[in-house]
């Protein structure tokens, strides 16, 4: 007993019980413990030998970490088995599958009532691979989980992500309609999603992908949330500067096409992030003075008078520029640049005012005199200073007067 | 252990099958319709509460408004003081009111009612509609609900089939099942916009179908935007002719106007097949027809005009979630009984930049859908595999303290996510914990989802006793938690001290009491 490395062998009589030494039998996926009929040294190396039914012999190295109990020359020994490889267990597997396939013809014919052992239940072969599955993917990096290399591309990590989900997703092994083989993908499913998002998030963060919701694109340059937009940070100049620059705010913000910047990076920039948001985005620039008053606006505090100054000065912006395109009879544009400011100013009259007698002129255009005259009405009923409405609908009144229709609309 | 699919809409609802040939099946209700309104009214008969559901709340609606309550999938896993319920809860017949727990309930004739209970009587209805038409028993479902769902929302939906009777087999979202219904799962790779306007809400999701899965990229929605909206404009131009006509303003009478109403969107249905239809303006005195006028499909246009340029905001928002322009859209899905309407595909058409594809049956495909992964789950027909993400972020926080975002909205559901907790004071015996819902460090702006007590924790000195708080989200996108203590590795008692929701307990109880009121 003194050759070296020593060789322990361990007889299994049944595929059954090869199966419970590498699906019961191991701690942390590795590392088991016997009782031997010696006392070993501790860092000492050991093998132990599988005797498999089939007169075969798996030999896997280990190495001793703990002895236990040692008295009259026996001890417990604990024994990590390093050449415990996913593929020895792969292969044990196949050994044990093929093993039973064998031997099953002969036996199950004769005794088909008792449901004797768990191996009768259809899903316990699944049960057993997810397990010895999970056993593997808890010991690995983020990456190996993937089973993408540490500096995968984003198409590789996707692709990676899709196979494991069509393999291992509860709903994809929902047809075994077992609570066992359910729970353990969602287990399984939970690590590879926890890999998954961990290798998006650095990513995103280098720079090197862009991520909405799932999905994960090889995109350089990073976006800004629509809803980056909609909250507190609209300042009222980043709007006009948007509306003088595109009169069609109904598009979304563009991409940022590649800004390489190689001396600062793009900051990472995950686009709920309202702290991003307000430093990268090259276009919109937010003042922080403004952006703060809004902040507050959106808390609902009540610092509302102390803006009224300041808002009906810069809604003035929107109202010039939207008299301008109705004199230049781009109705379309001002209804763009108003919808633009009534979000801002919901409640600026003069603003409201403005916008009916675009939706008239629009009527006009379309030949629903009735509805324009309605809408231009409703302009003045909202502001009676305003101009456009007023000289409107006199020339409406003026033009159905001289064609002799005067309509009862006009009372 | 038969499952069927089921929409369970803002305003209808439906329950598909596949049948044995693998082919969708709507099952009707007792009146011969395939969708039920989602409505569900209080009757006290004879000393005891009976609820009328479905077509007959609707007509019961005409003579006692205040005892039916509808949008009762807009309340279910919201509080009381959420801005969208408060907005939405001004003017309604019944009230709406804070339980205990802070959750929007409804009060209608003086009970006071969690919408678990009223989806719950829903989901009954639908049960016994399929167990009419399969001849079995149905206890297993599964339900299509709004992509922007949250887990206390979700978790609503499962309490009520609960209630129902029905064990929730899986909860998917509503683009994915309009996508499922539509036949993605046949085709190759493609990319997809779901563009869902109904009753109440409006949704848009973009999907991705291709190698084997359908993942929802992004989703965005307005819970406020939907046909009653257009509804109400027609009804105001019918009300201002009837003005002009004999100066009376119907808007003040709620009956009459409920009738105004009901014209409009019959002349609505009316224009998505002709060019032209005969409304009937209300009568002065009594609300009753009192002359015509013809409306045009064009006019119709330009009332709705407004109400429909609404619909801009939730796509381009979508949009710019998914990263995507528009033209990365392979094809544009209008489902939802209101894209009938001509204007509204023209305005889809028009901001996606593609003509939507009308699906033959907008008000069905959802239940469909959720009907063919059904039989998916049962492996008898292939299909795709749903992938969806959390739609809000959770944070968990202890008393007084700030707290932690742990999963933020975007995450691949099934995930989980751990925090150890240390003890504050020596020998401290018990440790309390709050998980929320949202995605900010400040509680205040956080919505509580619920509060934990693990106590028998061992004597030890301040921060010696460390407590691993788990947090999973399931396939479903609810969650559950789970406490054990490392030093000792025990599991300590884990109670619920606050929830939102309903508390597993008082489920039987009100099993009861929906069967109860169900018996005729």
């Amino acid at each position: 007993m003194v050759t070296s490395p020593r060789t322990l062998r361990v007889k299994c009589a049944t595929w059954d019980q090869v199966e419970t030494f590498y699906v019961r039998k191991l701690r942390r996926g590795r590392i088991v413990t016997i009782r031997v009929p010696f006392v070993p040294e501790l860092d000492e190396p050991l093998a132990v030998a599988l005797e498999l039914p089939g007169e075969l012999v798996v030999v896997i190295d280990g190495t001793i970490t703990g002895v236990h109990g040692a008295a009259d020359g026996r001890a417990s020994i604990d024994i990590e088995l390093h050449g415990l490889t996913p593929e020895t267990i792969d292969r044990l597997e196949t050994l044990v599958r093929d093993g039973r396939a064998a031997i099953e013809p002969a036996v199950a014919p004769a005794v088909a009532a008792p449901p004797a052992s768990r191996r009768d239940d259809p899903a316990y072969a699944v049960v057993v691979e997810l397990d010895a599955e999970l056993r593997r993917l808890r010991q690995l990096a983020v990456h190996e989980v993937l089973g993408v290399p540490r500096d995968a591309t984003a198409v590789e990590v996707r692709a990676a992500w899709r196979a494991l989900c069509l393999r291992l997703h509860p709903d994809a092994l929902a047809p075994h309609r077992s609570a066992a083989v359910g729970h353990l993908g969602e287990e399984l499913m939970i690590h590879v999603n926890r890999a998954y998002d961990r290798m998006r998030a650095a990513l995103v963060a280098e720079g090197r992908a862009a991520a909405p919701g799932p999905a994960l694109r090889p995109e350089k340059g990073w976006l800004v949330g629509f809803e980056a937009l909609g909250t507190g940070e609209l300042a009222a100049s980043g709007m006009a500067a948007m509306a003088t620059r595109t009169p069609g705010t109904t598009q979304p913000p563009p991409a940022v096409e590649p800004a390489p910047a190689p001396a600062a990076p793009p900051p990472p920039a995950p686009p709920r992030r309202r702290s991003a948001s307000t430093t990268g985005h090259p276009t919109v620039r937010f003042e922080p003075s403004t952006e703060h008053v809004f902040d507050e606006l959106a808390a609902g505090s009540s610092a509302e008078s102390s803006l009224a100054a300041a808002r009906a000065g810069a809604g003035d912006v929107f109202e010039q520029q939207a008299r301008g395109r109705i004199a230049a009879g781009d109705h379309v544009a001002a209804r763009e640049v108003l919808a633009a400011a009534l979000y801002v100013y919901p409640r600026s009259q003069a603003l409201r005012a403005l916008y009916h007698v675009t939706s008239a002129m629009e009527a006009l255009d379309a030949g629903l005199i009735e509805h324009a005259a309605q809408q231009l009405e409703a302009a003045l009923s909202a502001d009676a200073g305003c101009r456009e409405a007023r000289a409107a609908l006199d020339d409406l009144r003026r033009g159905r007067r001289a064609a002799g229709d005067v309509g009862r609309w006009f009372r | 252990m038969t499952a069927v699919g089921i929409d369970l809409g803002s305003t209808h609802c439906a329950v598909a099958v596949l049948d044995r040939d693998a082919r969708p099946r709507i099952l009707t209700t007792a009146h011969g319709a395939t969708t039920m309104p989602s409505m569900v009214g209080l009757v006290a008969a004879g000393g005891r509460v009976r609820a009328v559901v479905g077509e007959a709340a609707r007509a019961l609606q005409r003579a006692e408004p205040d005892a039916v309550v509808f949008g009762i999938k807009r309340l279910l896993g919201r509080r009381a003081d959420d801005a969208d319920v408060r907005r939405w809860s001004a003017g309604l017949p019944f009230e709406v009111v804070a339980a205990g727990n802070g959750d929007a309930w409804v009060r209608v004739r003086g009970v006071e009612l969690s919408p678990a209970v009223l989806a719950a009587l829903l989901l009954a209805e639908l049960r016994a509609c399929a167990e009419r038409f399969l001849g079995e028993v149905v206890d297993e479902a599964v339900i299509a609900v709004p992509a922007r769902f949250d887990a206390a929302q979700r978790q609503a939906v499962k309490d009520a089939a609960a209630l129902a009777g029905m064990t929730v087999r899986r909860l998917i979202s509503e683009p994915t099942a309009a996508a499922l219904g539509h036949g993605a799962h046949d085709r190759v790779a493609r990319r997809y916009a779901v563009c869902d306007l109904g009753g109440g809400t409006f949704d848009v999701a973009v999907c991705d179908v291709g190698g084997g899965l359908l993942e929802v990229l992004a989703a965005a929605g307005d819970p406020l935007l939907g046909g009653d909206d257009v509804d109400e404009v027609v009804a105001e131009q019918l009300a201002a002719a009837a003005r002009a006509r004999h100066g009376d303003d119907v808007r003040r009478r709620p009956a009459a106007w409920a009738q105004v109403i009901a014209e409009a969107r019959r002349v609505k249905h009316a224009l998505s097949d002709a060019a032209t239809a005969e409304a009937a303006l209300p009568d002065a005195a009594t609300g009753a027809a009192g002359g015509w006028r013809t409306v045009r499909r064009d006019e119709l246009a330009l009332w709705a005009a407004p109400v429909l340029r609404r619909l801009e905001a939730p796509c381009h928002q979508a949009l710019a979630r998914a990263a995507l322009a528009a033209d990365a859209i392979d094809e544009v899905l209008a489902v939802g009984g209101m894209t009938r309407m001509p204007a509204v595909r023209r305005k889809l058409g028009q901001i996606l930049g593609r003509e939507p594809v009308v699906v033959d049956n907008p008000d069905e495909v959802v239940a469909i859908g959720a009907a063919i992964e059904v039989a998916r789950l049962d492996g008898r027909v292939g299909g795709v595999l749903l992938v969806d993400v959390t739609a809000r972020g959770l944070a968990l926080g202890v008393e007084g303290g700030r707290c932690d975002v742990i999963i933020p909205a975007g995450c691949v559901v099934p995930t989980r996510e751990h925090r150890l907790l240390a003890t504050t004071t020596d020998d401290q015996a018990t440790l309390a914990f709050t998980l929320y819902h949202g995605d900010s460090d400040e509680p205040a702006r956080n919505q509580p989802l619920a509060t934990y007590e693990v106590s028998a924790l061992p004597a030890a000195p301040a921060g010696d006793a460390l407590v691993l708080v788990e947090v999973t989200v399931d396939v479903d996108g609810t969650t559950r938690v789970s406490a054990s203590e490392l030093v000792s590795g025990a599991r300590p008692p884990l109670r619920v001290v606050g929830q939102c929701g309903l508390a597993p307990a008082a489920l039987a109880e009100l099993a009861r009491t929906v069967a109860e009121w169900r018996a005729t």
